[in-house]
């Protein structure tokens, strides 16, 4: 006999098995798309197997607890489905992806990156794999999973013809390198930085309340606490999160160079610029002030020996960023972090100027020693060096100011990283020579998107031309 | 009197310093110096295309509407594949950046292999031209012709002029300036037809 649950529980299965199906009918889709690369198509059809079996676990599911089980896997199946549907080629930032993959591929990962497209002005990099695979072992044991490590990589699509401003690509794979690869260097730097003393100082903007009369603490107890809760506090919150951010732009000119120094300062321009001309800065439990990073990029550009090799109309615009930071006014605010240890105590930690500052202080205090770690840390052969920047941009930046694609200096393919500064350095010295090299009624078509095309032009030109002499070289004898 | 250039007298104009800007012949990549050929020098197959599609338009050319909208851009690595099936118009441009001094003129025509196939590509390149060269590629044959992208695709023929005083590039007729993708056709743009509208037909 069928009870009314019975139907119920019926009727439930159904629905969850009508959205998988629903799901599947999209994933099969997306297989009618070009991708990028061979590698995204057969990721699709990876998670096509996976809706597949998915599927067939709603036909036979006996218990409400398994209904809830698998409608998880199928969120998270989902969500991952929504990040490919913009992969396509169509969608995705080629030329800007080249010399991102080509130093993943030097630092010897096998990663699969895949790229979606946001309306607003925000990067970011995650892994959006491996938590998921691994649930998925789990419930599929039969399934066998492509061990690579998928990253997806969100810009914004205003610059999926930029290349200048995918430099800011620099710094995301600064975050790879911390988190993803393997070096993890801000979990391994984060205790020494809590060594600061600022941590003293800090616990005066911590508060406690104990909420469990049985408790009393004497004054040592009580300091021991609040500085075991600061390290807690700040390990987890705007101490570590502004670290891997110093880290970020740290590598992103280590990785990038110069490059990747003017693309974020762009960024930081437009979304920080006031009425009166001056620019605003805040703070935000993610990321440092702009101000901050802007001493980040150019201390690291003093370590790397930058500072002796730029011309003078580049030095110029980099001095320029540096006064507007030093003098950027910062909105004054007072925000709390607030948690508490079972029902035995709350805690508060206000955060307002001053306290902002003892943490600003941990890392700028630190800063030379975490240039040096990251420095150390990313291998030599991905190190973008100012030797190199000053023997090959300002050539290739001439090539550009000819309206020529800087791919090639005597018939050889030049590197990546050198075509993007290349780029830079001609928008910098060169608008004026390019636009009087228009006609009068050609002004309207923009230098930028002229210097744009042509970097990206050189970047597929010269990664193509270093594949072609490889494969050459590479040739059997007959 | 115009003449032809050798592909000795190509490879030297391709061998100028910079700073003889205004003779150097600009060929970018050029993979192998095989591709300098007689008097010719062969231009590869680029890797954008610019596929025609029906529309719900009746009418392309002299029309309102956007051009883009006629065409669907697509892509292929290197290497790649692209079938090309007869009556098909594609726009594809070459792997090579071309920037041609003010004193040559510049015709392209198929590679004879490629023109037994059905597929026919001629174009006059003006002198100061920068930019990769547009080709609309069209099958006249009646089987699919298979391409790959990279391959040795059409010939460039160079011809020595009296120097134009006006480069392409700042000319200002120009459409096309540095371009690295396939363009489409600016027709819509010629400045005649502002005076052409101006016609009273019944005159």
């Amino acid at each position: 006999m069928v009870t009314s649950t019975d139907n119920f529980f019926g009727n439930s299965l159904q629905v969850h098995h009508d959205q998988v199906f629903a799901l599947s009918n999209q994933i099969e889709k997306l297989k009618l798309t070009s991708y990028p690369s061979i590698e995204i198509s057969n990721f699709i059809k990876e998670l096509s197997n996976i809706c597949g079996l998915l599927l067939k676990k709603f036909e036979g599911i006996s218990s409400y607890s398994d209904i809830k089980l698998y409608r998880q896997t199928f969120n998270d199946l989902q969500k991952i489905v929504s990040y490919i549907s913009q992969a396509n080629i169509t969608q995705h930032p080629m030329e800007v992806m080249v010399p991102a993959k080509e130093l993943i591929l030097k630092f010897g990962d096998e990663t699969l990156f895949f790229t979606q497209p946001l309306w607003i002005l925000n990067y970011a990099i995650g892994d959006v794999w491996s938590r998921f695979s691994n649930s998925i072992n789990k419930l599929f044991p039969e399934l066998v999973l492509d061990s690579k490590k998928k990253i997806l990589i969100q810009f914004p699509i205003i610059h999926k013809d930029d290349v200048l401003l995918g430099c800011v690509m620099g710094h995301e794979l600064g975050h790879y390198f911390d988190l993803h690869s393997g070096l993890n260097m801000s979990a391994t730097l984060l205790p020494q930085l809590l060594q600061h003393e600022n941590i003293n100082e800090l616990k005066n903007y911590l508060q406690l309340k104990i909420t469990n009369t049985a408790i009393q603490l004497d004054s040592t107890q009580e300091d021991r606490l609040k500085h075991d809760l600061l390290l807690k506090i700040l390990g987890e919150n705007h101490l570590i999160n502004w670290l891997k951010e110093f880290i970020a732009d740290i590598a992103g000119i280590l990785l990038y160079g110069p490059a990747s120094h003017f693309s974020g300062d762009s960024i930081f321009t437009f979304s920080s610029l006031s009425e009166n001309g001056n620019l605003t800065d805040a703070y935000s439990p993610t990321h440092p002030r702009s101000s901050i990073r802007s001493i980040v990029r150019l201390t690291t550009f003093n370590k790397l020996g930058y500072e002796q090799n730029f011309e003078p109309t580049i030095q110029d615009t980099i001095d320029v960023s540096k006064q507007k930071w030093e003098s950027a006014q910062t909105y004054d605010s007072i925000n709390f972090i607030d948690g508490n240890i079972s029902n035995d105590l709350v805690y508060r930690l206000i955060l307002q100027k001053e306290s902002y500052r003892l943490i600003e202080e941990i890392l700028l205090d630190n800063l030379e020693s975490i240039i040096d770690f990251v420095i150390q840390k990313i291998p030599d052969n991905l190190h973008y060096s100012s030797i190199t920047f000053k023997e090959l941009v300002p050539k290739l930046s001439q090539k550009i100011s000819n309206f020529i694609p800087p791919n090639e200096l005597l018939n050889k393919p030049v590197d990546s990283i050198s075509i993007l500064n290349a780029g830079w350095h001609a928008y910098i010295s060169y608008k004026e020579k390019l636009s009087d090299n228009l006609a009068e009624n050609e002004q309207d078509y923009n230098i930028r998107e002229v210097i744009n095309n042509l970097v990206k032009k050189a970047l597929m030109s010269a990664h193509i031309h270093r594949r072609w002499n490889d494969v050459s070289l590479n040739k059997p004898n007959d | 009197m115009m003449s032809v250039l050798t592909s000795q007298m190509i490879e030297e104009r391709i061998n100028l310093n910079e700073e003889d800007l205004e003779q150097k012949l600009v060929i970018s990549p050029l993979l192998e110096k095989s591709q300098l050929n007689g008097v010719s020098i062969d231009l590869r197959l680029g890797t954008e295309f610019k596929v025609s599609i029906p529309t719900k338009s009746p009418l392309i050319g002299m029309v309102d509407e956007p051009i883009e909208q006629f065409f669907q851009t697509t892509f292929r690595s290197f290497g790649e594949n692209f079938i090309l099936h007869p009556n098909q118009l594609v726009l594809v441009n070459t792997f090579e950046y071309i920037r041609i001094p003010n004193d040559l003129v510049g015709m392209i025509s198929t590679r004879s292999s490629l023109n037994r196939l059905g597929l026919n590509v001629t174009s006059l390149i003006h002198p100061g031209y920068a930019g990769t060269l547009t080709l609309q590629l069209e099958n006249n044959g009646i089987n699919a012709i298979n391409l790959t992208c990279g391959m040795r695709l059409i010939q460039l023929i160079l011809f020595s002029s009296s120097a134009v005083p006006q480069a392409y590039i700042s000319n200002s007729v120009s459409k096309y300036i540095s371009n690295t993708s396939p363009i489409l056709s600016q027709i819509n743009r010629d400045s005649d037809l502002e005076t052409l509208k101006k016609f009273d037909a019944s005159s």
